[in-house]
Order: C-alpha cells, then structure tokens, then sequence
C-alpha cells in the first residue's frame, strides 16, 4: 500500500530522516518506535501529507502521495499535538470531520463518545489533555481511513483510557481491517497489539519486521559470566551487567535448542527479553558480536 | 473531485451562516438609515455616503445609503479571506485535504462571495437612487467604476463582481502570505515596501487604478490580470504551507 523509497527530510542543517525505505502493507498494525528526536513525528507528517519529504518516493499504490487526493483521502493522521482549532465546541470538531473524511462513521462516532463519556457540548480548548487526546482518538477510529495514524495516541490518557483504546482498535481492527501506525513510547502495553514493529535509529530504518520474529530473538541470560560466553561467543550482544562473577547478559539472536540446553547444564537462567527492554538497547547501545 | 466536493461542503459551512448574518446588519443599517432620512429630512443622519454637485450654479449635497456598504463589504472580505487561512487551513490540511483542493474550493468561495455581493450590492445601487430620490434628496450615482443613474443593473453588477473578485483574490493572497510567513511579511512590507511606494507612488496609483476607472476593455483586462496573477501567487504560496502549531 505505502512504498518509501530514498526518503528523506532535514530541518535546516539538521538531518531528521536519511535515505529511508518502508513498505507498508494493508490491514497490519504497525508499531513505529524509536527515541525523542528520531523522526518519528516527522515520518509520520511526511506520509499523511503534512510535510513535503526533500528527496526520496512516497507512493500509495503506486502512485506519489504528496497532494494527491486520491491517496490522501485514504490517510487520516491523529496528531499528538492539539488539533489546530480555535474556539470551537467537541461537537463542531467532530462536524468538521464528518464532513471532511470520506468514510466517516457516524454511528461508531456516537458509540465511541459514549464509551470515552466524553462531553461534546464542552469547548475543545478548555478539555483536559487527555479528554483531548481522546478527541483525537474518535477521530481517528471513527475515519475509518485505509491508513490510520495514532502518533503518542497515549498522551494525558489514564490507564484505563489506554487499554479502552487498544481493546476498541483490536476490536474494530479485527471487524473493518485497515492499516494502522502506531507511534508511542508505552511500548509494553501495545505490544500485543502490533504485527510488525519499525525502529528508527540514527536518521535511519534501523529495524523492521514481525513482532514475534524480533521478541524471539531478545534473551536475557543469568549466570556466571564465562559460562555464558562461552555458549553465545560470536552472537550479538545488546546488554551487559556484571556483578562479580556473574552477569545479567542480553542477547539480540536467535538461540537453538542445543545452546539453550547447554546454557541451562551451566545454571545459566534463560528469560525472554520484553519488547520494551529489546528497544531501550537496541536504540541506544553499539550492539556488537562478542569475541569479534 | 469528491475532495473537492467535501473541502467545499466544509469551507461553506459558515459562510451561508455569516453572509446571511452581514446582509441582515447592512439591511438594517440601511433601512434605518432611510427611515431616519425620511422623518428628519435630512440626509446625515443614519449611514451614508455623500458628495459635492451643483445644479444651476447651486452647491448641492449628493447622498447614497448603499454606497456605504462598500467599506463594510471590503471589511467582510478581509476577515473572510484571513478566517479562511488561519481557522480552515489548519483544521483542513490536518482532516486529509490536500492545500490544491483546498485553494481550489477557497477560490471558488471568493468567486461565489463576489458574486452574491455584486448581485445583491447592484440591485440595492439602484433601488438607492430611487429611494434617496423620493426621500426628497439629491442622489450620488457616479462612483467612477460605474453609474447608477445611468449605467444598466448588469453592467453595475458586472463592474462590482470584477472589482470584489479583484480584491478577494489580493486579500487571498495576503492572508496566505501573512499564515505561511506571520510577522515577518510585515516587517518586509514596512522595510521594503512603505519606503518604495512613498518614493514611487506605484502601488497607490494602481490601487487607485483598479477601483476608481470604468469598466471598459482595457481596465477589464488589467483586472483580470491582476486578479490571475494574485490567485497564482496564492496557489504558489499555499502549496508550500505546512499546518502551524501555533499562530
């Protein structure tokens, strides 16, 4: 559905985004991670129209998306700043996307408001941030755009505000399949609901594929030190914290059957890395091969 | 051409509403202004616009209620025109339109604004001259771009269709201008321009130019000119805005 070819943007003489290619297939959820100031905002903008890319293809089956009706009718994009209205009441906001959005619907809209109680007689500036996120969120349910963009759709929301969410996007995903993006930082609490996660690091796609292609390769791994290294020499190490003899290892790769029973013969506690985890070291060490 | 249909439907959703609630005003104003003509016979009190003739060696005092409409209908351009930029543009571009359909539709808007004026504009011009008259007073009709007490209702509503186009589309441009460039557009005008047109009276004369002449072909096409190249200048700078944050 979205191709990006070469893609890239710079604020003046800062570079945001460098040579980046994406392909983004219909009905997935997609989950774009990575840390404050690595693109993602920006990514974002560029593909829901927002912002002209200065070099590079974005296409929408096939076709350029940058002032194209046809591809950007089929985007909606929920920012995760205010919407950029002045005095105007929930109910008007919602008016205003009703009107504009080609597959609004109505009625997921009212069922929505309900399930969020969220008052739409109230003036949208004087809501609470998270009231407003919701807003946002509504919006970008109730679109029913082919491409849906929630960036930080978690701001200012409760708990239990968050976990309505995922529930009603899983829900209406699962009955209205559409492509989603998701960029957020509570990455534990949405892991579950994405099928593929994107990480970008260093202006640059620095990690794409299945969530449970890359969760099978983050290990940790409790013991003595040696003993541990001497199983997993060669293979990419993300993590270490050594505590005398013993370490607390954390592993980006793939462990067979025969290495994890010999991890096991040398006391070495095998643990699964959470996704969480797997992103705060992928993005912010220097992962290298041991014994390399 | 859905897109359009739909930034359409969005960008005249209020304007129905607040031409309506302006004509209704103007209406008011004028009629109170006929009725205070009528009882007090005189022609000062209430809104109007007046001017200096002579008959037989006579200074007289010309009056027209309608013709002071033009400064409010000028002022609904502008706050039009500025709504449309810095309330639409933002909610638009955010809501999945593209700025092309969006210039598209805010142009159309111009258009259809200019018309319904100049049409409703026109015909009060000339009810003016007839009621001014039978209220006792001595009527203006020679505005320059037009004569009401001459001239046909279609080529009065011609001229001021022309000249309310010609405007919108520079007031279009300008408030696309000021939203992509804020502040800085004044500093550049108040830098460049004040002292260029001081110096040359340029931009002046051709003010002057574009709304005091009568409409013949020549004028028609410098204001068909100028109102080309300013939507062209509009779509140039639109194209390349991005939705601000804050204003």
């Amino acid at each position: 559905m979205i191709e990006i070819r070469n893609l890239s943007k710079s604020y003046g003489k800062t570079k945001v985004l460098t040579d980046i290619f994406l392909n983004l297939e219909d009905n997935k959820i997609y989950g774009l991670l990575g840390r404050n100031g690595a693109g993602k905002t920006t990514l974002l903008n560029i593909v829901a129209n927002q912002l002209k890319c200065d070099a590079g293809e974005l296409k929408y089956d096939g076709e350029d998306i940058y002032e194209n009706s046809k591809a950007v009718e089929n985007i909606c994009l929920v920012r995760e700043k205010s919407i950029p209205v002045d005095d105007d009441k929930v109910k008007r906001i919602f008016d205003m996307a009703k009107t504009l959005y080609k597959d609004w619907d109505e009625e997921y809209k009212e069922y929505l408001v309900k399930e969020f109680s969220l008052n739409v007689k109230k003036k949208y500036r004087k809501l609470s941030r998270g009231n407003q996120t919701i807003v946002g969120l509504i919006i970008g349910l109730a679109s029913r755009a082919r491409l849906t963009i929630f960036d930080e759709p978690s701001l200012g929301l409760d708990a239990a505000y968050r976990y309505k969410f995922y529930d009603l996007l899983l829900e209406d995903a699962e009955k209205n399949p559409r492509a989603v993006i998701i960029s957020t930082h509570l990455i534990d609490e949405v892991t579950n609901l994405f099928e593929e996660v994107i990480i970008l690091k260093e202006e640059k796609v620095y990690l794409k594929g299945e969530v449970s292609n890359i969760v099978e390769k983050g290990y940790f791994l409790n013991g003595n030190y040696e003993n541990i290294l001497s199983v997993i020499k060669g293979k990419n190490i993300i993590h270490k914290e050594e505590f005398g003899a013993s370490a607390v290892v954390g592993l980006f790769d793939l462990l067979d059957g025969e290495e994890k029973a010999l991890l096991k013969s040398r006391n070495v506690e095998i643990s699964p890395m959470p996704l969480q985890k797997l992103f705060v070291y992928l993005t912010e060490n220097n992962s290298k091969k041991e014994g390399h | 051409m859905e897109s359009i249909k739909r930034a359409l439907k969005f960008q005249g959703r209020d304007f129905i509403k607040s031409a309506g609630m302006f004509w209704l005003v103007l209406f008011i104003v004028n009629i109170g202004s006929y009725v205070s003509m009528y009882k007090f016979n005189r022609g000062f009190i209430g809104i109007s616009v007046s001017g200096y003739g002579s008959i037989d060696g006579i200074d007289i005092t010309l009056i027209s209620v309608a013709a002071a409409n033009l400064v409010p209908i000028i002022i609904f351009f502008i706050v039009y025109c500025y709504e449309m930029y810095y309330e639409y543009f933002p909610v638009a571009i955010s809501f999945s339109v593209t700025r092309k359909d969006f210039y598209k539709s805010a142009v159309i808007y111009n258009l259809i604004a200019s018309a319904v004026f100049a049409l409703i504009q026109g015909i009060l011009m000339k009810a003016d001259l007839h009621l001014v008259q039978y209220l006792g007073q001595n009527t203006k009709s020679d505005f320059g771009i037009f004569n009401s007490g001459t001239d046909s209702i279609i080529f009065i509503v011609f001229s001021l269709f022309i000249c309310f186009t010609v405007f919108a589309s520079a007031m279009n441009l300008l408030s696309a201008l000021n939203y992509k460039f804020g502040y800085r557009l004044w500093i550049v005008i108040a830098l460049l321009g004040i002292p260029y047109s001081a110096r040359t009276g340029i931009p002046f004369e051709l003010i002057g130019r574009l709304f005091t002449e009568r409409i013949g072909a020549a004028q028609f096409s410098l204001l068909a000119i100028t109102a080309i190249a300013c939507c062209a200048a509009g779509f140039l700078t639109v194209s390349g805005t991005n939705v601000k944050d804050r204003l």
